[in-house]
């Protein structure tokens, strides 16, 4: 085992070893997909008081094969009213960006498909480019529904995108580099959640609205707008949204991993051998999916106007804030503690505003505790 | 650069392949019968509430829409312009300093503008 | 390239007109407590503080990285633009209060364009004199459209958009052949590159004098390029009407000057006779068909576009007599055409009409407005002791001078037929009774009055003591030809 973990990374000529590199990547990405499904099923399924999937295989493992079996040969269906160019094109609209952002992201010091030098741009922008495909679903659909949904998930993108792209541009300024790789050799000794603890919790926020995960499910909220853009697709299309959809969680799990969490370079620094970077890689994207969640398993879904206003009124202030904070003090060479302190406090700051937002209106009444057995008796008493 | 461009569209190759094998595997089985198809009118309308759906979905929709996508564009423009100048920021100086807190300032006024005429409402 | 001067207090006027637009849109946004109608004052007042300002740059000569030349000739057109700013918000309060709404962003549009107006006659680089244009054409575009609820408003407002977004094109394209041709974008490079070239003939360098003649024809709305001229000032609001006839012409002649003057003053004969041909059909169309106008603004269109073409005349014959000519017929223009304007938004404010026949009875009901409006129209005709006889009469001359006498035959022509479309105004304002019932005198705001007297004494201090501001443009237009 632990030569295994401690092998060289792969000394093969260069063409071979990176269309190998490309074939793994594909691989664990369709399995770890695949498998999202199942552990988001279990895992929900915990906090619900539920077993969650156990019939197909030991613990339910076999069960994303044989849901991919039962949307394989279930009948297809298009609307016969809707547009066919945009209706077939919008699942590779959708699918193509989310994939291609893998392109820049390192697993490890060595394995990386090709090393960008603004490689964190590049993932910002290719994973906002996926509204372009839930326009084209919203309208090629030709439902009422769909094209609410898609136009909903277009607003909520690209509106998310903005507090996404101004935290980001603070952790440039501290690290200065655009270059994910150069951010996370930066972190040697401690990870930027704790200089830039405003922007991480900025990027959380605005990476599960990016991933239109609960509780900013709104575009395919079921009660509200039926299912969004997926309401006329089903079978295998149907499949490939949801499947793209798990891909943005992954890459968006592992930009924070990177970015803020220190990827495969803390705590241990890079001499530890691939494989042990390679676990700390996928334990902290794991850390961040597990986040995601959870947070769907204890949310409401949000209203369309709280969530707009929350984007606009909120993040975006308190992304230039960070911004104004980094620039003061990096200009005037304060020391860290004074960049982490300040970013700490407008956290906070953030944190209470939030709170506060909640909480106001009406206050509170406490839960009523209905006894369940108390209450049989006294319906068995009446009768 | 041209060995990462490479590997970049060896990426999009497989990135149109991933979905393609699946959806023709779909039609395959259709071919082979395996998969049922049976259209009929009510399957091949729209959903809407189980009703017969009444006129066309391309209908005219709300313009707060265009409102956020002009929003959008604006500071989007404005990240990709802070970008180079944060990875050149340790460089540059308080005079930098300066001169991007004058262009937030003025994109802040834009916000509070925007804010104040509650263009940020989702009514 | 070491020793560009990069000296940021050259801008400190328009520094000092950006933050007076961030405050006027600030104090409308938040503070409540301010009246609207002060916002207009505090507008004015800061035009004027900012043009007293700019006052300190009198006798300076410095650039800015070469882009930029701040001298006698920007300071004029600082101090010109921006007391004609302060004019048309002082004038365009009352008018913004009743029928606009939105005074903070009004007041600020009205601003941001004068500092674009500012730049294009200060820029001495191509690129920046675009941007500055096109500073100035965006707060027109919206300004033209700002009653929003009016059809006329928008159609005029969509308009200007279109034609005036095609002149740009036509203007940078223009401008990338120029550079193309000379490889530069500095006037003084271009000029440079100009004097040493060969005599053979440059199709590009032609086509390049040839678009952006057209773009600049289009913002300056000379003929053929004037179409949409009025129906852009029939339809945006009366006091942005006066702003287009006087700051965006004014610009467009500021610019064309700093321009022709600077970079293309070597190649004199290429383009002299396309502007001598437009000036003439610029003159001649725009007195002919304004004699068919029923509308006040339509009639001040085509009397402005007659205008431009006695101001194109002091271009077609560039030199520094013509340029002082052309700017003091300009700066007599502006008080004139500002003068009449005043009445027209007093009577619109009181009586809501625009038509020349509503100024029946002006005599009656409000003597002062109405001989202002007659001293006014007589100085734009060019009839003796008001400011358009002697600016026209100096203009002419200096056009004669370089040998254009036909051009100036035409003018002199022309001119006379103007005076029929003018005294068509006066008839309805002194001869025509007003309708029954209606003979009460109108109780028109002591600004108002106020305003229109001074500009009135403006009129007259141009045509009877011009010597002083003669001297002081001659001086301004001294530093396009060193």
């Amino acid at each position: 085992m632990t030569m295994l973990l401690s092998a060289p990374a792969i000394d093969m000529p260069g063409a071979l070893a990176s269309v190998l590199g490309l074939v793994a990547i594909t691989l664990v990405m369709t399995v770890g997909v695949a498998y999202a499904t199942w552990y988001e099923r279990k895992i929900i399924a915990r906090m619900q008081l539920r077993l969650g999937p156990t019939r197909v295989g030991p613990f339910g493992l076999l069960q994303p094969i044989a849901d991919m079996l039962k949307l394989l040969v279930k009948e297809d269906l298009r609307p016969a009213t809707a547009d066919p160019i945009a209706f077939e094109l919008a699942v590779f609209a959708i699918f193509i960006p989310s994939f291609l952002a893998f392109v820049a992201v390192p697993f490890t010091a060595d394995w990386l498909i090709s090393p960008l030098p603004l490689s964190l741009l590049y993932l910002l922008a290719i994973s906002g480019l996926s509204f372009i495909g839930f326009l084209m679903a919203g309208w090629g659909s030709d439902n009422k529904y769909a094209l609410l949904g898609g136009m909903r998930a277009a607003a909520q993108l690209i509106s998310y995108e903005i507090p996404l792209i101004l935290a980001m541009v603070g952790v440039v300024m501290v690290t200065a580099s655009a270059d994910v790789y150069q951010i996370i050799l930066f972190q040697d000794r401690i990870p930027l959640i704790v200089w830039q603890p405003l922007g991480f919790i900025i990027f959380l926020t605005a990476s599960i609205a990016e991933v239109e995960r609960p509780p900013f499910d709104i575009p395919t909220g079921e009660s509200e707008v039926a299912g969004g853009v997926f309401i006329e697709y089903s079978g295998i299309r149907w499949s490939m949204f949801q499947l793209s959809s798990y891909v943005n969680m992954y890459v968006f799990a592992l930009l924070g991993a990177f970015v803020f969490l220190g990827g495969w370079e803390w705590p241990f620094g890079r001499d530890i051998g691939w494989g042990y970077q390679l676990l700390l890689t996928v334990s902290k994207m794991a850390l961040f999916i597990f986040f995601y969640l959870w947070i769907r398993a204890s949310f409401p879904r949000m209203r369309v106007d709280q969530l707009m206003s929350y984007a606009w009124k909120v993040l975006i202030p308190f992304a230039l804030l960070q911004i104004f904070l980094n620039g003061l003090f990096i200009v005037y060479d304060a020391p860290g503690v004074v960049l982490a302190a300040s970013s700490w406090a407008a956290a906070g700051g953030l944190m209470y505003l939030a709170f506060h937002v909640v909480r106001r209106g009406e206050p509170r009444k406490p839960l009523q505790m209905i006894s369940v057995r108390a209450t049989a008796v006294a319906a068995r008493s009446a009768s | 650069m041209i060995e990462q461009f490479g590997r970049g569209g060896f990426l999009l190759v497989f990135a149109v392949i991933f979905p393609l094998i699946p959806i023709l595997a779909s039609v395959a089985l259709g071919i082979f019968k395996i998969r049922p198809s049976a259209p009929d009118p009510i399957k091949e309308s729209v959903y809407e509430c189980g009703m017969v759906p009444i006129g066309d979905a391309h209908v005219r929709y709300n313009v707060r829409y265009y409102l956020f996508g002009l929003l959008f564009v604006v500071f989007d423009v404005e990240a990709v312009f802070l970008y180079p100048w944060a990875v050149a920021y340790r460089h540059l100086g308080v005079y930098a300093f300066v001169e991007a807190m004058i262009f937030i300032g003025i994109l802040a006024i834009g916000l509070a503008y925007a804010w104040r005429k509650r263009a940020l409402e989702w009514i | 390239m070491n020793d560009l001067n990069l000296d940021y207090t050259l801008f400190i006027p328009e520094y000092f007109l950006a933050g007076l637009v961030v405050l006027l849109v600030v104090l409308d946004l938040y503070v409540t407590q301010v009246k609207k109608s002060w916002l207009s004052y505090i507008a004015a007042a800061g035009l004027a503080a900012t043009a007293g300002v700019s006052l300190c740059w009198i006798d300076k000569q410095s650039n800015f990285a070469r882009i930029v030349a701040i001298d006698n000739y920007t300071t004029y057109f600082r101090v010109f633009f921006m007391a004609t700013g302060a004019i048309v918000c002082l004038a365009s309060g009352k008018l913004v209060e009743d029928k606009l709404r939105h005074p903070g962003e009004f007041f600020a549009l009205v601003i941001l364009s004068t500092i674009g107006a500012i730049g294009m006659a200060a820029s001495r680089e191509l690129m920046t004199a675009y941007l500055s244009l096109e500073l100035l054409s965006f707060s027109l575009y919206i300004l033209v459209s700002f009653e929003k609820f009016d059809l006329r408003s928008n159609e005029a407002g969509i308009k200007y958009l279109l034609l005036g977004a095609f002149a740009s094109a036509f203007f940078l394209y223009g401008m990338s052949l120029i550079y193309g041709v000379t490889g530069s974008t500095y006037y003084s490079d271009i000029s440079a590159n100009l004097s040493q070239g060969t005599d053979k003939f440059e199709w590009a360098l032609l086509m390049g004098l040839v678009l952006m003649i057209t773009g600049l024809g289009f913002k300056v709305a000379a003929v053929p390029f004037h179409m949409w001229t009025p129906d852009a000032y029939e339809g945006a609001p009366v006091a942005i009407t006066a702003y287009l006839s006087t700051t965006s012409k004014a610009a467009g002649f500021a610019l064309l000057l700093r321009l022709f003057s600077g970079a293309f003053q070597v190649v004199h004969d290429d383009w002299s006779w396309m502007i001598a041909g437009i000036a003439a059909a610029t003159m001649i169309l725009g007195n002919l068909v304004a004699l068919q106008q029923h509308n006040i603004k339509r009639l001040m269109a085509y009397s402005s576009i007659g205008q431009v073409g006695y101001m194109l005349m002091g271009i077609a014959g560039l030199s520094h007599n013509t340029a002082s000519a052309l700017v003091l017929h300009m700066t007599g223009y502006m008080v004139s055409n500002m003068a009449i304007f005043i009445v027209i938004i007093a009577w619109y404010n009181m009586t809501g009409k625009e038509e020349i026949g509503d100024f029946r009875g002006m005599r009656e009901r409000a003597p002062l407005l109405a001989g202002v409006l007659a001293g006014a129209l007589f100085s734009l005709a060019g009839l003796p002791l008001f400011a358009g006889f002697v600016t026209k009469f100096i203009l002419f001359q200096a056009v004669t001078d370089q040998g254009y006498y036909w051009l100036a035959a035409i003018g002199v022509v022309t001119s006379v037929i103007s005076l029929y479309y003018y005294l068509q105004v006066m008839k309805q304002a002194f001869v025509i009774k007003p309708d029954e019932g209606d003979e009460a005198l109108l109780p028109v705001p002591l600004l108002m009055n106020g305003m229109a007297a001074a500009l009135m004494l403006g009129v007259f201090y141009v045509g009877l003591y011009p010597q002083q501001l003669f001297d002081a443009i001659d001086n301004a237009t001294g530093f396009l030809f060193v």
